[in-house]
């Protein structure tokens, strides 16, 4: 039977795991903690020598001794995909081939690598290991000829001992890797199917006697005040000869300063010795997320003649983290996790990225108020976890378990639950803690991800509290908490979590994924995070998930675009369903990763008696009090600031309430907002200073002006053309054309220039958002939502105190069945050249689902792209995605308006919009007034465009600006895979009416803010000053 | 409200779709539950065993996304019903817990060991907590068909 098939086989030769460490020279190279610096390291990654087969037989048997001259050449690390071998494919779940455990395609993908190393004098007589942090997914590794070993386990580390193959001076390293495994059957995670040496290769050295493995942990005393350190080092000797009076020097430094120490001598073993060591440290500063403060512990190994074999640097944080009484607290302190699922994916390099992209991405999630990061679904670079450490987040290290695709079949449990499979169920485990164990970050271990529920969790958590009792143990499909320390689930709703809280476990409770963050969203973070606060025992939450999977590709322009599954031929796929995280591809975070920031904002501010500038804040920080950070308040008149009052609330303690009072200036006529901004003062290492953290607005008044109604003292009297097809109405400088065919405005001039490029047209469909797609395919396409249509009624037309008006009914209706809208447009054109518009309908026929709109577009002519608005921004907003975003007057333009998600979709939205303009760069325009707040978008492509395109490289500009101004717009939810639109945020087809007014404007830049400080008559005066 | 004699014919009433299989499969999972603990099967429908004698409240209570199903294991219970509209609003509706408080008068009946009774979202209820039960509580998704959940 094949290696690779052969599950009961999950390795030979591989070394025992350890934790990842190196040894120095010194204890200055020691201090930097740079592996390169260390005393025998030599890192193998760069161009090797590769050839690709179809079949691992293919591979010719020289490869194994000789050097494959005619061969080309790879990237280590890379995917062997992302430069041109074999096949890219997609699936959330599904394997990519029949299952038929433990088999494998025969035609299995390989790759051929080869490079040759050099080794100096100074490896001689030593212990020379190669050590690979991740291969996908079955390798063999030789040397100079000679079979070493193979491995299975992609994203756990494997370690050779070839000290007896290597020689000094050149030697041929050949790795045989193979894309499909036994091992594929539980590492099928929601992610492309890739092959290829995607992490590090580097050879270590160490002396015959040395330390092979560490383990440290912390304690605190009672009072979580004094602590102890303890570390257990296991010592091997390789030599033949018995180790006599070896000795452990072990210090603790602080900042440089040793602030305890200690020597444990006279060390004599004969191969194998295991050194406990302890120290008791005086009010050490505790390790936190908020404060991650590090001590540096550095072990001295030397030999009887007092030698310095080796020093070893280790970062150490004082934490712990405890359950009790249904809770979990971590260094006695209460916390809340706000999490994200990070996959590892790189735009350019797959699952190979690059430690500055990791570095990224840990910074970005600090900056927006991230704590808590779940390794979805494997063990990462363990660099990653050291930069966890320093930067701050707490992690829940996942294993590399996941047999999803065992659904497709309905039995998610197969091997989950097949003893059989239990050695390698538990191995993964193992190995993860062993390489992971001695970092502060790590607060709990999580057994992997769906992969159904059996006798093989139970023994991977009995295993993991076997080697570490100091952290918890996560799996969410121990739905019922038989054995896992926090009971977990996924994707259960915001209602559904409250009920949890109201009825708790006796285990602390967490969500470990939710609010599926595909395209435009994820709506409703606000009511989920409602609930986590209303509800101690609801202790974490991690947001599906942090970074799209999309890969950059040209088209024959060369023009970039993001492909995903389906783009390289693959099927099955499933589709886009990889870009679903909250920071696009590139890394560039998205709409919802702003909105999520503010949900989770560590300091929040709410009114308690805003007229009298009483407000209450919030230190929802778990370990700190406030006194970095400082609050401003702005007063805020319509785009004017009246007021700025700055404040700091010291001394208030982690996770508790002030009240604060401002004394506010007097209040004009004009609405008014005070706008509060949370920053951080202290630079850090992920933010500058004064960091923004949070906003928050408190309207403190509505606009109560008297206004004047709109005039222009040059206007003339209006006058009506009737043709054949056609009404004209002519005023001052302007024209008018409504046709008798639709009833549409079909022109309208200003100075002999044409504004509309598309009819005013009542709208009841968008470009489907991802997070509408179930609603989309299961409700609106089956019912043709997306080509209704409008068929003219009727027209009448009137003159009314000098105005004239049209009154155009219309249904519209999709085709095949007998429900739809019945539509009523009143146009008042007015001789001062505005237009006011009444627009309502009436539902008719039964359709009592959802929709995603009531409401109007128009086309404008393309230079109006210059805008003002009076809303809701500067980014787009939704009515249950809107915390990061404050009323007030925003400039902006077309182009910035628009969020181009790499699958195209309704984007763009402005709610509670007061008043708008679009210009041109003379300061030309329309203004939209309407007589009550909507939602307000523009984009250079029509909706139909919008709606079928699959990439962005498919929109086509329409040579028009599409304008949206919207009763009524469906909430987004995260029903890609998580919560449908909450009750409160959904539209349904029913009666609806409003009203808006489009005034044409020729005066520069301010007049936009001018003209919204009229009122204008719109036409519900009809029925009173009527006559014909 | 729909009131089934027992959980047999629950089951053949409410054979097809996922929501229905899941309740009968948390129903067949009761024996590793604790009481008075809320469990969950997939992503929407959450579960617990109640045992004790229901609050008597004054308040109606209605839902929207989600309706209950009651399962009698021992005892029975009466329960007051009443269309949502002949009903005034004490409490609006809040998404955070898909619930809605209301005030008036209804109709009582009593529900009792076997039975399953499915609670119809378009009318609010409220119990008397005249006698200890001991039932199942399920919160069922109002979705349907379409509707895609783990």
């Amino acid at each position: 039977m094949n290696n690779w098939e052969n599950f009961f086989n999950l390795n030979e030769n591989r070394m025992a795991p350890r934790a990842y460490f190196f040894s120095y020279d010194s204890t200055q190279s020691a201090a930097t903690f740079q592996r390169e610096l260390s005393s025998r390291y030599q890192l193998l990654s760069g161009q090797w020598n590769f050839n690709f087969f179809t079949n691992p037989m293919l591979v010719p048997d020289e490869f194994y001794s000789q050097y494959m001259n005619t061969w080309g050449s790879i990237t280590v690390p890379n995917m062997w995909q992302m430069e041109g071998h074999g096949d890219l494919q997609y699936t959330d779940e599904g394997f990519p081939f029949p299952i038929d455990v433990p088999f494998v395609p025969s035609d299995n993908p390989t790759g051929a690598y080869q490079r040759i190393f050099t080794l100096g004098e100074t490896w001689n007589d030593k212990q020379t290991i190669i050590k690979f942090d991740g291969v996908e997914t079955y390798f063999e590794v030789y040397i100079n000829g000679h079979y070493v070993g193979f491995s299975k386990g992609s994203r756990l580390t494997a370690e050779f001992d070839i000290s007896e193959y290597a020689q000094q001076g050149e030697n041929l390293l050949s790795v045989r890797v193979m894309q499909w495994a036994d091992s594929t059957y539980i590492e099928d995670q929601d992610m492309w199917w890739t092959g290829g040496i995607f992490r590090d290769v580097y050879l270590v050295g160490k002396e015959p006697v040395h330390v092979q493995d560490f383990t440290v942990r912390t304690d605190f005393d009672d009072n979580y005040q004094n602590a102890r350190l303890s570390c257990t080092v296991e010592l091997e000797n390789l030599s033949k000869n018995t180790v006599l009076n070896h000795t452990l020097e072990y210090a603790l430094l602080d900042a440089g300063t040793v602030v305890a120490q200690g020597i444990t001598d006279s060390l004599s073993f004969d191969s194998q010795l295991a050194v406990n060591i302890s120290l008791n440290v005086e009010s050490p500063v505790h390790w936190n997320a908020e404060t991650p403060y590090l001590y540096q512990l550095i072990l001295t190994h030397k030999d009887a003649q007092g030698n310095t074999l080796e020093i070893i640097p280790h970062r150490v944080g004082f934490r712990d983290i405890k359950v009790r009484d249904g809770l979990f607290y971590i260094n006695n302190k209460y916390v809340m996790l706000h999490g994200v699922n990070r996959h590892d994916n790189d735009h350019l390099k797959g699952r190979a990225v690059g430690m500055a992209r990791v570095e990224k991405d840990i910074i970005l999630m600090k900056q927006h108020n991230i704590n808590s990061v779940r390794t979805a679904h494997y063990p990462n670079d363990p660099r990653f976890y050291e930069l966890c450490d320093i930067y701050g987040l707490f992690v829940m290290g996942e294993t590399d378990v996941e047999t999803h695709g065992f659904a497709n079949v309905g039995d998610l449990s197969r091997i989950t639950d097949d003893p059989e499979w239990e050695h390698v169920f538990v191995e993964r485990i193992e190995r993860h803690i062993h390489a992971q164990k001695n970092h502060a970050s790590i607060i709990m271990w999580s057994l992997g991800n769906e992969s159904g529920y059996g006798c093989n969790i139970k023994a991977m958590y009995q295993a993991a509290k076997a080697i570490d009792d100091t952290r918890l143990v996560h799996y969410e499909e121990d739905r019922d908490a038989e054995v896992v320390d926090i009971i977990s689930t996924m994707y259960s709703r915001a209602q559904l979590m409250n009920a949890f809280g109201e009825f708790p476990h006796d285990k602390p409770r967490i969500i470990c994924e939710y609010a599926h963050a595909m395209g435009n969203g994820p709506g409703g973070l606000t009511e989920y995070q409602n609930v986590f606060y209303k509800h101690d025992s609801i202790q974490g939450h991690y947001v599906w998930e942090w970074c799209d999977h999309g890969i950059l590709a040209k088209d024959e322009n060369g023009t970039e675009f993001l492909k995903y599954g389906g783009d390289y031929g693959d099927y099955p796929n499933n589709y886009n369903f990889c870009m679903d995280g909250l920071v696009y591809s590139d890394q560039t975070p998205g709409p919802g990763l702003k909105e999520y920031k503010q949900v989770i904002a560590p300091v929040k501010i709410r009114a308690k008696d805003a007229q009298n500038g009483i407000f209450t804040v919030d230190n929802k920080l778990w370990f700190s009090n406030l006194d970095d950070y400082t609050i401003t308040a702005e007063i805020r008149a319509e785009g004017e600031t009246l007021q700025s009052i700055t404040l700091k609330v010291k001394d208030l303690a982690e996770n508790s309430s002030r009240d604060i009072e401002l004394q506010m200036t007097q209040l004009d006529d004009r609405e008014t907002f005070i706008n509060f901004t949370v920053r951080k003062d202290s630079r850090t290492l992920y933010s500058e200073v004064n960091h923004d953290i949070a906003v928050y607005q408190v309207q403190l008044k509505e606009n109560t002006q008297q206004q004047p109604a709109f005039t222009n003292n040059n206007a003339t009297a209006l006058e009506i053309q009737e043709t054949q097809l056609d009404y004209l109405v002519t005023g001052l400088n302007f024209s008018l054309n409504f046709s008798k065919l639709n009833g549409k405005l079909t022109s309208w001039t200003t100075n002999g220039k044409e504004l509309i490029a598309s009819s005013p047209k009542l709208n009841f469909f968008k470009p489907m958002v991802d997070n509408h797609k179930q609603e989309h395919d299961g409700l609106w396409e089956p019912a043709h939502l997306q080509i209704m249509q409008e068929h003219f009624r009727s027209m009448t037309v009137e003159q009314v105190n000098g105005k004239v008006i049209f009154t155009v009914s219309s249904i519209i209706a999709p085709p095949v069945f007998d429900f739809g809208m019945r539509c009523t447009y009143v146009y008042e054109v007015n001789k001062e050249g505005q237009l006011n518009i009444q627009l309502s309908a009436e539902k008719y026929g039964e359709y009592p689902h959802v929709i995603p709109v009531l409401g109007l577009d128009l086309g404008i002519i393309n230079e109006f792209d210059q805008v003002q608005y009076y809303g809701r921004g500067p980014e787009e907003n939704y009515q249950d995605s809107q915390q990061a975003n404050l009323i007030d007057v925003y400039q902006t333009t077309v182009a910035d308006m628009f969020e181009n998600y790499p699958f195209p979709q309704n984007n763009g939205n402005r709610q509670n919009v007061r008043w708008a303009s679009l210009a041109n760069r003379h300061g030309s325009g329309l203004f939209i007034k309407p007589e009550q707040e909507i939602n307000f978008s523009a984009w250079y492509y029509t909706s139909q465009n919008l709606h079928q395109a699959q990439h962005t490289i498919e929109l086509a500009e329409s040579g028009f600006i599409t304008v949206n101004l919207d009763h009524k717009l469906m909430g987004l939810g995260s029903n890609s895979w998580g919560s449908e639109v909450l009750d409160s945020y959904r539209v349904y087809m029913q009666d609806f009416q409003y009203a808006l007014t489009l005034v044409p404007f020729h005066g520069g830049s301010g007049t936009a803010g001018t003209l919204s400080q009229h009122t204008f008559t719109c036409a519900d005066n009809i029925e009173e000053g009527g006559e014909k | 409200m729909i009131i089934l004699d027992d959980l047999t014919q629950f089951k053949e009433v409410y054979r097809d779709g996922r929501k229905w299989n899941r309740c009968i499969e948390a129903i067949e999972n009761l024996e590793k539950l604790k009481d008075g603990v809320m469990y969950s099967i997939g992503d929407s429908l959450v579960y617990m065993i109640q045992d004790g004698v229901a609050e008597n409240t004054s308040d109606f209570i209605a839902n929207r996304r989600y309706f209950d199903v009651h399962y009698y294991l021992e005892g029975g219970e009466s329960v007051e019903t009443a269309d949502k509209d002949a009903l005034d609003i004490k409490h609006a509706y809040q998404d955070e817990t898909d619930r809605e408080f209301l005030r008036g008068q209804g109709q009582s009946q009593k529900l009792s060991q076997g039975q399953v009774a499915v609670f119809d979202n378009n009318k609010a209820y409220r119990f008397h907590g005249d006698s200890r039960v001991r039932k199942v509580v399920l919160k069922v998704t109002v979705e349907d068909g379409y509707f895609l959940n783990k």
